[in-house]
């Protein structure tokens, strides 16, 4: 038939494609295997000696390098030196290139109105490592995207048993009914054929007892969905709602290892913990206008809201339009959380309330951020008892803990579960 | 009887059918909040298939509520966040508040560039007002983010550009002073770059083409116009109440109104701190007509006629001067005081004839005062104004010759005595008015150029002569608006802004006059930091008794022409001029005196009201208040009487500034304006008149909050007298410091409990108010309001006994009711160690924590009110309504509930007035029960500054908000766990008492006791003065 053959055909279609796809990928592999540590360590080096001003593709403070061996050797030889060993030279000191009066090298010079750092410590493989990866810097990249589309798959897999668990239990439970259904049916059926004759028997459904026990399973069950529902009530664990900017926690938290209160500075000072605002993402993305994974599109967006014309590199007045993000963290308006008794006074991590952020492609919320989690926490978390002047006047647990009637001194024992350190 | 009693009003001390009927409930009425529904449940019928229905509709409707899904929230961070600026912290700028004769060196705090709290600055920094403010600074907060501002210029009704103004007035203002004169017309300015700008703006104008008229709504022109005469200076000199051992105030309201009063309470109050070490205090007689606070505050108060305060100064003069004596024996007493302490005493006077002023100026130099307790070295600018300013505008508009009026921060269509100003306006070719707020001069204006809010200007001010003070911005200014100044300037043709004028003027005027810093920008930028800067003081006067004996006979020739019947016409500590009228918050504070809220009415003595039939409510059920017509020379209100103990037979007194009828809202004119009854006498307005009264017929009902709250109920489960306040004289105090709180130590050792007692590991929080400090001036109420986001519920909820301040002061009177003694008691909650409101909470929404804080959760809550009927001390506020729209699902599904509370039609509910709440405090929905804090999230606050820091916890880390407000440094706070703590050592001070201590609720606010300067102990008087029969 049409739809079975189209079916096939579909099929057919998706193995080629699959068995394309895994020879291109292979290939890859297979012709890049024999470089690829020193292309990785030409990447490191890159990214931590030249990234600040230096793209590979595009014009930073620096230019542009891809095809940087390619025009110093077009510069030609000079004092005996081939363009690529110039080009050794100028970056590991530039001004050692431009004293001996290399032509290009001093074109190069006067190119920038910003001087090139210089880098002595770099051996001539480092610089070639370095170059390696200028030149290719999209060679083993490409991997990349196919090993994020298969963890994607993993992740959509791990909701499905849950649903499949409960159709294969209906559909048994379906099938016991229709079973009794037919069983009662073909009993009546031989039993008439018998000439037997009928007693009327109450049906069990109409029986009191099972009655009885619906109506009790039915407010059991009623009154602890309701009581559970209720409960959860404005409860948002796991919310993770989509953002202006797909800013990556996952990437400058944890790659890049960016101290959560160099972004988040008033975590530790005041009430609330800052957002950011876009003068704190300028300090890098002056210099950084391209991410890993979506290019330019969202750093322009940045650029955008704070209103940076990223060709002149200058702020433009009047252009700036602030980034609306998603709160994730909502706490009702009765309680009074301050993040700075929790990070500056009791030393709590940031990831101890809102998770492994620094793994988070998108940012959720960790935590359930109910009353029952707070109390456990106090309960449960010591307070800084002996390094803290400030509990020195707490003079009978001081005792207490000096005669071993207690053995440690959480938020609950100096009051953090009463009302009014929360509620005001 | 031998005891000493207590009361509020008459209708306590008499103990009125009504009263204990109110006294003895929990809540002064029945429910009637939904009214015709209530009705139908309570009268008709209901089926069962009704009761279904009714929880069928109230479930779904709940269902339909709760599931709605949360709302998505935005998180929106500053583009360049300015370096001071961290969400969640407070910042604090030193400013500097003035308006119309008002001073107060303040600190403002901001949260995320908004102001929301007006705080006194440090006393090195507040020469004047030493770190305590006024109600009205505490409230103006409030009318920064008034929705009733003026967004844009306007030319009548009409909406214009600056540029359109600019251009239009610019060409008006010409052509008026080319064929006549332009006069600028305000209050009193103390701002010395102001005048400047004025001055220049003049200049441009033409020699003689322009005039500045000086207007201030309560008049202070007597006092000028006297020294003027006296020392050759139109200037009010420094009174140091701080140096004098006697003071005797003739009619001066000095702790409430008179001339400086934040400052005179700061200096008054620290000669009357007694302590086992400091025994003396200042002796304080005060001879006054309508009661104040200041009388009310004094050791001896003679209650005398308005005509009495003028022949006592006669006396007083006669006595000093050795020249003669009284009639009454208590002023020659006085006299004879004021002789033992020459050159420590004082005497003032608040009246406004220039004779009264000329023999006080008399008094205080036979008895040597000039140079001790009355300096000329720092004069204040504040009062500036001349009676004779309004007179002269209005016949230089009818005749012509005055073409262009411009009006800044004055209303003299609503303050002035004389009629005819907006009619007289018509003919001028331009008249502006800088007002930003509605008020009857802006609208008699052709123009209207709004003026920033003070929070949002640049300026300076000048209150005392060489005491400098800065005034910064806090917030950008909210609407079109343009500084007076930076019109003035450009009117004047001169570039630049008025902050860079300022800076020149400092530069040229002021810099040179100081050695503390070296460049003008370290100068100027210390002055903006700190607030203020001290020049070189200046300056003597030689007194000249030129006029001394003209003006002793003029006395006495007005004093006998007021007659009988005699009517005093006040400012009052809320209201001001009139000013203030549209602030809600000053509005529903409760009158010191009489404990009134919303309007005003005429004071009278009780014991008249009662002889003359006034008194239309005997057994006090109605709570109606006849309504009477007062007359002055013609002009005439109608208002209702309201006995105040304290005030003489035949003697009535109206507050001014009430009855505004150019406001935003209608309940904001409650009242009658009373300026017409003013009368002048030689150009100056004189505040005492002979009046007529009669009946109207009329009732009206009065916000009188006298009744609410009681704690005092005598037979009370046979408690025969509840001990609430306690007091004691001088003379007893230096035998025995316990004086007057004798039965305390019984009290304490009677104390047994079954109850275990609490754990108070780390802090537990006291606080200790010294009744004899407190003025009861009420900037503690406001200070409240603002920092706890305490709702204003209007005048219908007050009759309702509904107010919701979290602190009030109890005013309690005792002794002959003709002229009582008086005892302020800030009452607030008690934090009770074993509080009676706990253990009948069914849900435990109110319980104990460890730092001994008498917890609310507003979110357990569920409005059993079972606390609030437990409370002894009747501290507890229920919410009837959602005052403060904090309810989401009212704000989503329509506007209101039922309710027309103030609240709402004063447009509280707005965005933009919400603003003024306090981020740090949860805004209370309807339902829930409320109560003083101890301030929690100050408390919390300072601890978390000492976490941060390492270190212990000071007593200055925590201040709470109505400590720091207080004038007179009546209350202290701090842990009592600290035995260094400034508490702790008053809680152990003899003087120390809790209020029904007898109940054993161990309060943690504890009082000093009352120390009066004094001999005599006064005499119980039992005269049932309701039923008096004549």
């Amino acid at each position: 038939m049409k739809s079975e053959h189209n079916q096939r055909s579909i099929k057919s279609y998706s193995f080629k494609a699959f068995f394309a796809t895994l020879l291109v990928v292979s290939s890859l592999f297979a012709s890049a295997q024999d470089d690829k540590p020193q292309w990785e360590e030409g990447k490191s080096l890159f990214k931590s000696n030249c990234a600040a001003c230096h793209n590979p593709k595009a014009d930073g403070t620096g230019p542009a390098l891809a095809g940087v061996t390619a025009r110093w050797e077009a510069s030609g030889e000079f004092k005996g030196k081939s363009g690529t060993q110039w080009l050794r030279v100028w970056i590991k000191n530039w001004n050692n290139a431009v004293a001996s009066g290399n032509k290009y090298a001093v074109e190069m010079a006067n190119s920038r109105p910003a001087a090139m750092n210089v880098f002595v410590t770099l051996k001539d493989e480092d610089v070639d490592k370095i170059l390696l990866y200028v030149e290719n810097a999209d060679k083993y990249n490409k991997v990349a995207p196919v090993a994020a589309a298969a963890t994607d798959a993993v992740a959509t897999e791990d909701k499905g048993p849950g649903a499949s668990l409960y159709i294969f239990v209906s559909f048994l439970v379906l099938l016991v009914i229709i079973l009794i259904v037919v069983t009662n049916k073909l009993d009546t059926i031989v039993a008439k054929s018998k000439g037997e004759v009928l007693t009327v028997k109450t049906p069990f459904y109409k029986t009191t007892n099972f009655k009885a026990a619906v109506l009790l399973a039915a407010i059991v069950y009623g009154g602890y969905k309701t009581v559970d529902v209720v409960t959860h009530f404005g409860r948002q664990q796991g919310y993770s709602p989509a953002q202006p900017i797909r800013f990556s926690h996952a990437l400058h938290s944890g790659t890049h290892k960016i101290d959560c209160q160099y972004c988040h500075q008033t975590a530790n000072k005041g009430k609330n913990s800052n957002i950011p605002s876009l003068n704190t993402c300028m300090n890098c993305h002056k210099q950084v206008s391209k991410g890993p994974k979506y290019g330019t599109e969202e750093i322009a967006k940045i650029y955008a809201a704070v209103g940076w014309d990223a060709y002149n590199k200058t702020y433009e007045d009047g252009k700036a339009k602030p980034v609306e993000w998603v709160r994730i963290h909502n706490l009702p308006d009765h309680v009074a959380f301050n993040h700075a008794t929790h990070v500056n006074a009791g030393k709590v991590k940031c990831q101890t309330c809102h998770g492994p952020v620094e793994t988070m492609e998108t940012v959720y919320q960790y935590s359930p951020l109910s009353m029952g989690w707070c109390i456990n926490c106090h309960r449960n978390t010591e307070v800084q008892f002996a390094s803290n002047n400030y509990y020195s006047v707490y003079a009978k647990i001081h005792e207490d803990l000096k005669n071993k009637k207690i053995d440690k001194v959480t938020v609950a024992t100096v009051g953090g579960t009463e009302c009014q350190r929360c509620h005001y | 009887m031998s005891e000493k009693i207590y009361w509020k009003g008459i209708e306590e001390k008499e103990q009125l059918e009504g009263y204990r009927a109110i006294a003895e409930k929990e809540f002064a009425e029945e429910l009637p909040v939904l009214g015709s529904i209530t009705e139908a449940i309570t009268t008709e019928k209901s089926s069962r298939k009704d009761f279904l229905k009714m929880l069928g509709f109230s479930t779904t409707a709940a269902v339909i509520a709760a599931s709605c899904e949360m709302p998505v929230r935005k998180s929106i961070p500053y583009i360049w966040r300015p370096e001071e600026i961290a969400p969640g912290i407070a910042n604090f700028y030193a400013t500097t508040f003035y308006q119309g004769g008002d001073y107060g060196a303040v600190l403002v705090k901001t949260r995320e560039g908004r102001p929301i709290k007006i705080e006194g600055r440090a006393a090195k920094n507040a020469r004047v007002t030493k770190g305590g403010t006024s109600a009205r600074a505490q409230a103006s907060v409030l009318s920064l983010y008034d929705g009733a501002r003026f967004r844009n210029p306007k030319k009548g009704k009409e909406n214009i550009t600056w540029d359109v103004a600019d251009k239009e007035i610019g060409e008006k203002l010409k052509g008026a002073a080319a064929s006549g004169k332009v006069v600028f017309f305000s209050s009193s300015i103390i701002s010395p770059s102001t005048k400047a700008v004025i001055a220049e703006f003049g200049t441009s104008l033409g020699a003689g083409k322009f005039e500045h008229l000086v207007h201030d709504g309560i008049s202070y022109s007597g006092i000028l116009d006297a020294n003027e005469k006296s020392f050759g200076k139109r200037l009010v000199p420094s009174y140091n109440f701080g140096a004098a051992k006697v003071i005797v105030g003739v009619g001066a309201d000095f702790l409430g109104t008179w001339l400086s009063p934040v400052e005179f309470a700061k200096d008054y109050s620290v000669n009357r701190k007694v302590s086992k070490a400091e025994s003396d205090m200042s002796r304080h007689i005060q001879i006054e007509s309508v009661p104040t606070i200041t009388g009310y505050k004094a050791d001896t108060r003679i209650s005398v006629k308005p005509s009495e305060e003028l022949t006592s100064l006669v006396d007083l003069y006669n006595i000093v001067s050795g020249s003669g004596s009284s009639k009454n024996a208590k002023i020659n007493k006085a006299g004879k005081e004021l002789l033992e302490a020459k050159g420590a005493s004082l005497v003032v006077t608040g009246s406004n004839d220039v004779n009264a002023q000329l023999v006080a100026n008399a008094i205080n130099n036979a008895l040597g005062n000039y140079g001790t307790t009355i300096t000329w070295d720092r004069p204040y600018n504040t009062k500036q104004g001349s009676d004779k300013a309004i007179a002269s505008l209005i016949e230089g508009l009818n005749a012509g010759t005055i073409k262009g009026v411009l009006f800044y921060e004055s209303n003299p269509v609503f303050t002035s005595p004389v009629k005819g100003l907006a009619d007289a306006l018509k003919k001028a070719d331009v008249s502006v008015s800088f007002a930003n707020r509605v008020d009857e001069t802006s609208i008699a204006c052709s123009y209207i150029l709004p003026d920033n809010h003070w929070l949002e200007s640049w300026n300076d001010a000048e209150p005392k002569a060489g005491i400098l003070n800065t005034t910064q911005p806090t917030i950008s200014k909210l609407f079109d608006t343009r500084q007076v100044q930076d019109t003035l300037l450009k009117w004047a043709g001169k570039e630049g802004s008025y902050y860079e004028f300022i800076q020149k003027y400092w530069e040229s005027n002021f810099y040179g006059k100081q050695s503390t810093y070296s460049g003008f920008l370290s100068f100027w930028d210390n002055a903006v930091a700190d607030g203020e800067v001290e020049l070189p003081a200046s300056g003597t006067a030689s007194f000249n008794a030129a006029n001394v004996s003209g003006a002793v006979s003029a006395l006495s020739t007005t004093a006998s022409s007021l007659g009988d019947v005699q009517v005093k016409l006040y400012e009052s500590i809320a209201i001001g001029d009139g000013y203030w009228g549209d602030n809600p918050f000053l509005q529903e504070l409760p009158d010191p005196v009489s404990k009134v809220t919303w309007g005003n009415y005429i004071i009278a003595n009780p014991r008249w009201l009662n002889k003359n039939g006034y008194n239309i409510d005997p057994d006090f059920k109605t709570k109606e208040y006849a309504v009477a017509k007062l007359t002055v020379n013609g002009a005439s209100v109608e208002l209702p009487v309201v006995g105040v103990p304290g005030t003489p037979d035949g003697v009535f007194g109206i507050a001014l500034g009430y009855g505004r009828e150019a406001v935003a809202h209608p309940e904001l004119g409650v009242g009658k304006s009373a300026f017409a009854l003013l009368t002048s006498k030689d150009g100056n307005v004189t505040d005492v008149a002979k009046a007529t009264i009669e009946k109207t017929g009329k009732v009206e009902k009065v916000a009188i909050t006298q009744t609410h709250f009681n704690i005092t109920l005598k037979d009370l489960g046979g408690i025969k007298t509840r001990k609430t306040v306690k007091e004691t004289t001088l003379h007893e105090y230096k035998k025995d410091p316990a004086a007057g709180n004798e039965d305390r130590k019984e009290i304490l050792e009677e104390m047994v409990t079954l109850y275990y007692e609490h754990d108070y590991p780390g802090h537990h929080w006291s606080m200790v108010v010294d009744l004899n400090s407190c003025t009861g001036c009420g900037a503690c109420v406001t200070a409240c309001n603002v920092e706890n986001n305490v709702p204003v519920v209007g005048k219908d909820q007050v009759t309702r006994s509904r107010e919701m301040h979290w602190m009030r002061i109890d005013r309690y009177y005792t002794g002959e009711a003709d002229n009582p003694d008086v005892v302020f008691q800030p009452m607030l909650c008690q934090h009770c160690d074993n509080a009676p409101c706990e253990n009948v909470c069914p849900v435990a929404a109110t319980n104990h924590s460890s730092e001994g804080l008498n917890q609310m959760a507003y979110n357990r809550c569920i409005g059993t009110r079972y606390c609030a009927n437990n409370c002894p001390y009747k501290v507890r506020r229920f919410n009837w309504y959602d005052y403060q729209q904090a309810d989401a699902f009212d704000k989503k599904y329509g506007t209101s509930n039922d309710m027309n509370v103030a609240s709402e039609t004063l447009g509280l509910h707005e965005p933009l007035t919400r603003m003024v709440l306090n981020p740090d405090v949860t805004v209370r929905s309807r339902g829930v029960m409320e109560k003083c804090s101890f301030c929690v999230q100050r408390l919390q606050g300072g601890k978390l500054n000492a976490k941060k820091e390492n270190r212990v916890l000071n007593d200055s880390d925590i201040v709470v908000a109505c400590q720091s407000a207080c004038p007179a440094d009546a209350i202290t706070f701090g842990d009592r766990n600290n035995k260094e703590s400034a508490v702790t050592k008053l809680l152990h001070d003899e003087r120390a008492f809790g209020v029904i201590e007898e109940t054993h609720s161990m309060p943690n606010v504890l009082y000093l006791t009352q120390v009066r300067n004094r001999e005599e102990e006064k005499k119980y008087d039992v005269i049932d003065y309701y039923h008096e029969k004549v």
